[in-house]
């Protein structure tokens, strides 16, 4: 038998003995401590490494539609002067499992949009101080990062009062001008 | 059936130890960084818990499509598909959009780098972080030290003669391997960062028409009434028309024919209900300046939002009248051309 033959039938016998073997298996810890220190947590837990399949879920008016709630439809108003305006109350939903905040932004068109104003409120009756959006022009109103919050046990949700007004001092060239507009409300887990 | 037990844990240890060093060998040549998937939002295709492999490339190799990892706010990260590139040079604005999410990020990340995932293995960020917890860590050392005990613990069991390696060294040297390595999971797991939130959602909500007012005119045409003129009574015209809306007023004009000049303006307000009856009286005193007869005027009317002046109706009903010199009266104002 060649020498060469030899030593490799060694260290084969060798590299399979118990010893080896578990010298090897240090190795694990090795891969795991790279991995484990190297890692990047990404997505939507928390430094405890826990894990979620939970998911946000919008929802809008009283019929809980992801788009085209009955109620923003109502923000109808023909034959608008000046000092017009209509308003009309919006609940807002999370109905699903992890918390978030919420946006809006307007897209709004039409010539009479430039002239129009859009206030939001914490509240079901557009009372007080508008609180959310403050009398915004329409084509810019907007708002960020407000947390959707419930009472304990309860489907987070709260209610907004829009109102669009056609300020005071309008220009008279708003004449028989119309607008509509949209609003867009996006969620992210807060 | 110890024996056999004992061989299996064995080649399982050693299989896994390979796959260790392979794992932190490649990390090291390569550049692979590990990330550990979270949340469900790149779903179904990185599913939550999910063991993703990522290299940090420049930003000008990311193309729309890829999947990359890069931080949010807040030292937070983000695993996320690229929706769109934006920019030029070494920074790129990236719009990142999740699987699963109906829209995109709100936020835009500006990079000069980002992690690009290059593969990934469900559930081995679950086996990960189960490793990486304390629980873990000690199993996964005791399992080893026991494996070590075994091979070369009491001696009962045969030692290789022609074993190669001293019989102290590597028992020394796996001690301090293991001390290395448990210092090294102890110092990854108090680094990890907490993620950002990932999951979005959408809803949109639009009005409906929003019109505004159109002024209109008076429906017809002002009626024009000589009154006065009799002896003692100065002659005016009277024009009356119906009262078209309760926020209306009206405004007048009233211009010399020929040269354009404006003798007389105001307004008309009335408190009368719709379709009562407005009236303007043009008189020689109303005409200032008007001091001979056979003069034409045109009088103008417009109606106006008695709250806001500025929306006038757009047309105007004309009404001509003329000054004239009545005979016993003096200079009256009548309708019609003279």
């Amino acid at each position: 038998v060649p020498a060469g033959d030899r030593r490799l039938a060694r260290f084969a016998r060798f590299a399979w003995s118990a010893r080896c073997r578990a010298v090897l298996s240090i190795g694990a810890l090795l891969g795991i401590g790279t991995a484990t220190a190297a890692a990047q947590w990404t997505g939507g837990a928390t430094a405890s490494a826990t894990f979620s399949t939970g998911s946000i879920d919008l929802r809008l008016g009283s019929a809980q539609v992801d788009s085209g709630p009955a109620e923003t439809a109502t923000l109808a108003l023909a034959d608008m002067v000046p000092g017009s305006s209509v308003t009309t109350a919006l609940p807002i939903r999370n109905v699903g499992t992890y918390p978030f905040a919420y946006s809006m932004a307007t897209v709004a068109s039409g010539a009479l949009a430039s002239g129009l104003r859009l206030s939001v409120y914490a509240n079901t009756t557009c009372a007080g101080s508008p609180t959310v959006v403050d009398n915004a022009a329409l084509t810019a109103a907007a708002f960020a990062g407000r947390p959707l919050t419930g009472s304990a046990g309860a489907t987070p949700a709260e209610t907004l009062c829009f109102r669009v007004t056609l300020p005071a001092d309008a220009a008279g060239t708003l004449q028989g001008a119309t607008a509509t507009a949209t609003f867009t409300f996006t969620a992210a887990t807060a | 059936v110890r024996r056999v037990l004992r061989e299996t844990t064995l080649t399982a240890g050693a299989i896994a130890g390979l796959l260790g060093i392979a794992l932190a060998v490649a990390s090291f040549v390569f550049g692979l960084r590990p990330v550990v998937v979270t949340s469900g939002s790149m779903g179904p295709a990185i599913a939550t818990g999910s063991l993703a492999w990522a290299r940090t490339v420049g930003a000008d190799e990311l193309r729309v499509g890829d999947v990359v990892t890069v931080d949010g706010t807040g030292g937070h990260a983000v695993t996320h598909r690229v929706a769109s590139i934006a920019g030029t040079g070494d920074e790129r604005v990236l719009t990142l959009r999740g699987n699963a999410n109906a829209s995109a990020d709100a936020q835009l990340y500006v990079v000069t780098k980002a992690d690009r995932v290059v593969a990934s293995l469900p559930l081995a960020g679950h086996a990960l972080a189960w490793l990486g917890r304390p629980a873990g860590i000690l199993v996964s050392i005791g399992g080893v030290l026991a494996l070590l005990a075994s091979a070369f613990g009491s001696g009962r069991r045969r030692a290789r003669p022609t074993a190669v390696l001293p019989r102290r060294a590597p028992v020394t040297g796996a001690v301090v391997m293991v001390a290395v390595v448990a210092a090294t999971i102890a110092a990854g797991v108090s680094t990890v960062a907490s993620s950002r939130a990932a999951w979005t959602d959408q809803g949109t909500a639009s009005t409906g028409q929003l019109a505004a007012h159109t002024v209109q005119l008076p429906t017809a045409a002002p009626a024009c009434t000589n009154e006065g003129g009799v002896v003692g009574l100065l002659g005016y015209a009277r024009l009356t028309w119906q009262h078209r809306d309760t926020r209306y007023a009206y405004s007048y004009t009233v211009t010399r024919v020929g040269n354009g000049q404006v003798v007389a303006s105001g307004t008309r307000s009335t408190a009368g209900a719709v379709n009562s009856a407005v009236t303007l009286d043009v008189t020689t005193s109303l005409l200032t300046g008007v001091l001979s007869g056979g003069v034409d005027f045109d009088v103008r009317i417009r109606s106006i939002l008695s709250a806001s002046p500025s929306w006038i109706s757009a047309a105007t009903w004309t009404t001509r009248v003329h000054s004239e010199n009545i005979v016993l009266v003096g200079l009256s104002v009548r309708c019609g051309p003279a």
